[in-house]
């Protein structure tokens, strides 16, 4: 199995300094425009551990990848400001870095992929050339040494040919070949964490299942912790640690996988989960939807930022501040939810409904 | 009897060898034509699109004899273009001088040949100037933006207001060049004021284009995967970004020429010490000259046009080759 396995340099794995490997704290994240300012990441707070795969769940314009580009320090500044809270990497804030330290932390310390493999990849050099770039620029690695390390990358995640395919352009490799080009890529450096921004996304469903297969063969193989920006329920059920569930720049629950989808306990989470098609659903029932649109971030709703879609919602969800992200009290450790209704009998019933229907 | 089945035995053989190669052939060249369709670059796919073209061949066979002529004239005429005889001025083209003689009774194609060498250098010269300082500049100001390309951006309006042909009338009429003047620091002064006049267009379409591709995918996923901004700018920006650069260099190469040659026919450009069509151009155009000897003015101008044409057509050429959209 470990025939064509990347020499790995060990990772220092001293874990006692610090609480979590990485530590989100009430970011904040804002873009100046013309038309106003739109706040796009509103006190999102989250950690992750080492070797452990943390999904990042919601919908278009959520603030998923916003969230994720913060973290890597690579917003595109104007229009984007990130206006508080800190990013500790191993207990060290990564926003208080001066910017020549922060950039060599990525490739190294965090890495990235991204959605659209074709638009990620330099178009006018061959894909060997770039995952070889790494090695020459980050380990100083010579010509020679730097391909032979890209080759046995490229084996490493399943191109067939790789020695062949080493001088081939990124626009003559198929979809999924693209995106293993662009893990290898990002795995170049042996990083402790790997942001998958909507990895399989662009691809089509076979083919998202072989890349999950192999970012999670990865991780496990070179011990990384993953952050896995998704909209796609199936993919993090099978994948996923714990899951944070994401709507108008805030977190809305965030909880292990299993006692998620068992009974999901924030109103979103529950229309989430509700509008996924079921076997057992009877032939030609309407798919049931989440109504509304999400907010404008220009313009947010009074109270929490769900009450005008949300079914649950009172007089106290619609005026004052919204919700934060709280422990759940009388539940499993690691769950949290920002609602104020999360423990009311209504919406805990529907919760457990909207999972499996109530018979288990 | 024997020696006959020898014979039949030796043809069959002959016939085996013959085919076998060929089928040997055929596989390779199979093999490798697999090869380079694995390992394809824009530059590759636009080179197969250009050689297609038989408009290519002509402008590059024509740039190349120009150029092989600037280099090496003395290869295309033993004639001296210095050495001139009263007695033969203004004859008409014959078989010893096939383009004929000037007022000065200068061997003609001689001039020609040799005046190529200053239009050439010129050119060249005052394209590669202007596509260095516009593409640094304009590379520059696209990538950092904000105040830096705000005054970069104003100081090349500025000289892009001025007309190519009339400032460089102007700096070279205020500045004039005298006949001891070395050859080369002519030629590099010229260079000079058409690359000042000419830089502007460089810079705009380089920043423009550097513009374009910066907020690219690729060039944010090589800032995630590590890269500093001088390894953007220079593998990932820029190499995406040259394109425009390298089409308008080449047309502007043929402009350049035709300008140089404007300002010698105006007489403030080249010296009259250095043979140039542009000069001979100039004197070919005397009062009745052209009535009375059309060939001094024909043959020089006959080999400054098709420069040109050579180095705009080539420019045309190689842009759509390298524009998706016009295939």
């Amino acid at each position: 199995m470990t025939t064509h396995s990347v020499t790995l340099t060990a990772k220092d794995r001293k874990t006692a300094e610090f609480e979590h490997l990485l530590d989100v704290r009430d970011l904040q994240v804002e873009f100046r425009m013309r038309s106003g300012v739109a706040k796009a990441i509103n006190g999102v707070s989250f950690h992750l551990d080492d070797r452990e795969t943390l999904a990042i769940l919601g919908e278009s314009g959520s603030g998923k990848s916003v969230t994720a580009q913060a973290i890597m320090g690579i917003l595109d500044t104007p229009p984007g400001y990130v206006t508080g809270g800190q990013v500790l990497f191993q207990g060290a804030d990564m926003l208080a870095m001066p910017t020549k330290q922060r950039a060599r932390m990525r490739g190294p310390k965090i890495s990235m992929i991204f959605q659209d493999a074709l638009s990620a990849l330099n178009p006018v050099f061959p894909v060997g050339w770039q995952i070889a770039e790494m090695f020459r620029i980050h380990r100083k690695m010579n010509k020679s040494d730097s391909m032979q390390q890209a080759i046995r990358l490229m084996e490493r995640v399943h191109i067939p040919g790789a020695k062949e395919r080493y001088k081939a352009y990124p626009h003559q490799f198929s979809g999924g070949m693209r995106q293993r080009i662009m893990i290898a890529m990002a795995i170049a450096l042996d990083p402790w964490i790997l942001i998958a921004d909507e990895p399989t996304t662009a691809l089509d469903v076979t083919v998202q299942a072989q890349i999950m297969d192999l970012l999670k063969e990865l991780q496990d193989e070179f011990g990384m912790g993953l952050i896995l920006i998704t909209h796609d329920l199936g993919v993090v059920a099978n994948v996923a640690d714990r899951i944070a569930v994401m709507y108008a720049g805030r977190l809305m629950e965030v909880a292990p996988v299993e006692p998620l989808y068992a009974q999901p306990r924030h109103p979103y989470t529950i229309g989430l989960l509700e509008s996924v098609p079921r076997l057992d659903s009877k032939l030609g029932e309407t798919l049931p939807a989440i109504g509304g649109l999400p907010p404008n971030l220009l313009a947010m709703p009074d109270g929490c930022p769900f009450n005008p879609r949300c079914r649950f919602a009172t007089d106290q969800c619609r005026h004052g501040a919204p919700p934060t992200l709280v422990d759940l009290a009388n539940n499993e450790i690691g769950r949290q939810a920002a609602c104020w209704r999360v423990d009311d009998a209504d919406v805990t019933t529907e919760g457990r409904l909207a999972a499996g229907g109530g018979q288990e | 009897m024997s020696d006959y089945l020898g014979r039949k035995k030796a043809t069959r053989e002959a016939l085996l060898e013959a085919t076998d190669p060929t089928a040997g052939d055929i596989l390779e060249s199979g093999e490798t034509e697999q090869r380079k369709e694995s390992a394809r670059s824009l530059g590759a796919d636009a080179w197969d699109v250009m050689r297609r073209r038989p408009l290519f061949w002509v402008a590059a066979l024509l740039a190349l004899f120009f150029i092989i002529v600037a280099a090496a004239p003395q290869l295309f005429t033993s004639v001296d273009p210095r050495s001139c005889d009263l007695a033969y001025s203004r004859l008409k083209p014959s078989l010893k001088a096939i383009f004929g003689y000037d007022m000065q009774g200068c061997n003609i194609f001689a001039r020609t040949v040799y005046g190529a060498r200053a239009s050439i250098l010129v050119g060249m010269g005052t394209a590669l100037f202007a596509a260095l300082l516009g593409g640094v500049l304009g590379t520059i100001a696209g990538y950092l933006g904000g105040w830096v390309d705000a005054v970069l951006s104003r100081l090349a309006d500025i000289f892009f207001a001025i007309p190519l042909l009339l400032g460089a009338i102007v700096v070279m009429a205020v500045l004039p060049i005298t006949l001891d003047t070395p050859y080369l620091v002519v030629i590099f002064r010229i260079v000079l004021v058409l690359g000042i006049f000419g830089w502007p267009n460089i810079f705009r379409l380089m920043r423009a284009s550097v513009i374009q591709v910066k907020p690219a995918e690729f060039v944010q996923a090589a800032r995630a995967l590590g890269a500093n901004p001088l390894r953007l700018i220079s593998s990932h920006i820029v190499p995406n970004a040259l394109t425009p650069l390298i089409v308008v260099s080449t047309i502007d190469l043929g402009t350049y020429i035709a300008t140089e040659a404007t300002l010698s026919f105006l007489g403030v450009g080249l010296p009259r010490t250095i043979v140039s069509w542009g000069a001979d151009i100039s004197a070919a155009s005397a009062l009745g000259l052209i009535r009375n000897a059309p060939h001094m003015l024909l043959f020089p101008a006959a080999a400054l046009c098709l420069t040109v044409l050579a180095f705009i057509m080539l420019g045309e050429v190689v842009r759509d080759a390298l524009d998706p959209k016009l295939r």
